[in-house]
Order: C-alpha cells, then sequence, then structure tokens
C-alpha cells in the first residue's frame, strides 16, 4: 500500500485524466449507427491503447511504472467499454462521459490499492 | 551478442533516464535498498543499464556490471565513477557471459528479465556463473494471475515489447525452470512487481 502522498496524489491525477480523456476520445470516435457490441469491443482497444499512451507519455515519468499504468489501462478498457456502448445507445455528452471516465478512475484506482494490500500481504515459497 | 536486442537498448539509452529516472526509481527506491543490503562477497550485476540503481548500492561492495548496450553503459560510467566501492562495468549478453563457471557470490537483477530474449537460457547462464550455495536476488515486473490484469498485459505486451520490455514474463517459472530452489517470491506491487531470491545448490 503507497503511503507516501506525492504518489498517491500522482495515482489519482493520472486515472482521473486517463478516464476523462479516454471517454471523450470514445465518444467521438464511436458512429452512434454501429452494433453495440461491437462498439463495446472497439471501445476496449481504444481506451487501453489511449490510456497507455497517455500513462507512458505524461505520468509514467513523474509517478513510477507499473503502479500507474495498470490502473489507468485498466480505467481505459472499462471506461472505453462503457461510453462507446452508450454511445450507441443515448449518445451521452462530452461532459458526462468525462465525469463518468473519472469516476470509473476513481473506483478502479482503489479498487487496486484494496487489491494490492491484500496481495502483498502473502510471500510464495518454493523448494 | 544479440544485435536486435542491444540495437533496442542502445536506442533506448537516448531517453531512458528521462522516462524513468524520476517516477519509478523513487517509487521502487525502499524496496531495491532493502534488496540490495544483502549484497556480500563477489557480486554480479545484470543489465545495470543507465546505472539508476547505483547510489542505491550498500557502499564498499565487489561489483561487476554488465549490460547488452554499450550506450547505457556509457551513460551509467559517471555513477559508476561515483560508487564508493569496487565496481567495473562491462558489455555483455547474458547468453553468452565471458565468466568461469561458479564464480560469483551473488547475482542481482533489476527489471531485467522482462526483456531477456530467452529468460531460462539467459538463468541457466546465471545459474552456471553462481557458485553453489550462492543466491540470486531478483527485483523483476511479470504477468499476473489475476484476471483482468493477465488479460490487459497479454494484450499490450506485443506493442510493449517494440520498444521496451514484455509485460506478461513468467519469472517466477522460469527461474524454477533454471535450476534454482528454495525460491522466495515477495510481491511489491499486486503480483506484478516482485522480488524473487532462490538459491543454486
Amino acid at each position: 500500500m503507497e503511503h507516501r502522498i506525492y504518489f498517491i496524489i500522482g495515482d489519482i491525477l493520472s486515472v482521473v485524466c486517463t478516464g476523462a480523456a479516454v471517454s471523450m476520445v470514445c465518444l467521438a470516435l464511436t458512429p452512434s449507427d454501429w452494433n453495440m457490441f461491437l462498439a463495446m469491443f472497439a471501445g476496449m482497444a481504444i481506451g487501453m491503447i489511449t490510456a497507455l499512451v497517455i500513462s507512458a507519455a505524461i505520468f509514467v515519468r513523474y509517478f513510477g511504472a507499473m503502479e500507474v499504468m495498470i490502473p489507468s489501462m485498466l480505467t481505459g478498457m472499462l471506461t472505453g467499454m462503457f461510453i462507446s456502448m452508450a454511445a450507441t445507445m443515448i449518445n451521452p455528452s462530452y461532459s458526462a462521459s468525462a465525469c463518468f471516465g473519472v469516476v470509473i478512475g476513481l473506483i478502479t484506482l482503489f479498487s487496486t490499492y484494496f487489491l494490492n494490500k491484500d496481495i502483498t500481504k502473502t510471500q510464495l515459497n518454493i523448494r | 551478442m544479440d544485435t536486435k536486442t542491444r540495437n533496442k537498448w542502445d536506442r533506448a539509452s537516448k531517453t531512458f533516464d528521462f522516462m524513468t529516472g524520476t517516477g519509478a526509481v523513487k517509487r521502487w527506491e525502499p524496496v531495491k535498498r532493502e534488496l540490495f543490503s544483502h549484497m556480500d562477497g563477489k557480486i554480479l550485476f545484470l543489465a545495470v543499464g543507465t546505472g539508476l540503481d547505483i547510489p542505491f548500492f550498500p557502499p564498499d561492495k565487489n561489483i561487476l556490471g554488465i549490460d547488452i548496450s554499450p550506450k547505457m553503459l556509457a551513460i551509467a560510467e559517471r555513477r559508476v565513477n561515483n560508487y564508493q566501492g569496487n565496481m567495473e562495468i562491462d558489455v555483455m549478453d547474458v547468453h553468452d557471459l565471458a565468466v568461469d563457471d561458479n564464480f560469483f557470490d551473488q547475482i542481482y537483477t533489476s527489471c531485467t528479465f522482462c526483456s531477456v530474449p530467452s529468460p531460462v537460457e539467459g538463468l541457466k547462464s546465471l545459474h552456471r556463473v553462481l557458485k553453489p550455495g550462492g543466491e540470486i536476488f531478483m527485483f523483476e515486473h511479470t504477468g499476473s494471475h489475476y484476471f483482468p490484469f493477465n488479460l490487459m498485459m497479454n494484450i499490450m505486451t506485443p506493442l510493449s515489447r517494440q520498444v521496451g520490455p514484455d509485460m506478461n514474463r513468467k519469472t517466477v517459472e522460469n527461474v524454477q525452470k533454471a535450476g534454482f530452489t528454495d525460491i522466495k517470491v515477495s510481491n511489491v506491487y499486486l503480483d506484478v512487481v516482485k522480488t524473487i531470491r532462490a538459491k543454486k545448490n
């Protein structure tokens, strides 16, 4: 579990920015007449790639590698899936999509913190 | 010498410190300092890169640092000169180590086996040059056993491999396949970033 405030702020900043950016990219790129499931898979891929590019280009340098990339990519994957599906059904606004991306990012980050606390307790010994 | 890998890391040397010299180094500093605090005897440090880990080495140790990329080592030189102990660096490929059998007391790696093209062969090579009873200490990132992290990392590896490391390596299993025993694995971040300690019998 990360306790250093600099890295906690960095983790939050990276998922919030990634969630907002991915949602807007996916909304812009998904045609509203697409099949919902096709849009979902396309959104997943676009979201992950966008998240990887944003985290590698901006946040990795300042806040760490895997600890930044994994929550960001998961945020990108989930946000991309939901927003691209939504684009074919309800055509949400850019601001609502960005807010949704931010919320997904924060949920993802705190889920990984919680999971990380549990996983890092264990030590594996192989004879 | 694997020229494809050497060229990849020669190219990466231009931006390596810029990309990883602040965030990852600071984030992992406490864990690496603890891992390196075990340094003793004749030590091989594999893939020393631009030497970002050298400030975390305890002083007065006897270390040979190797890397496949001469351009990485050229940047590392300043950090090697500042080290308060006996440290030399050399260009070497882990698959083709110009070192006698059973030579080193300890071997250290730091984010290395995400990039070695044939990891089991590389680890077997390290096993050869380690003395019986010697230990290998690794700080590595690997693939995950947990969904959806494993799915993401499998999808992204073909991309990440083009510019740097694989994201889905099974390094603990590879250490076992190479013949090391008494393997102790401590997770640092999820089951992705971890330290591995293992022995040669």
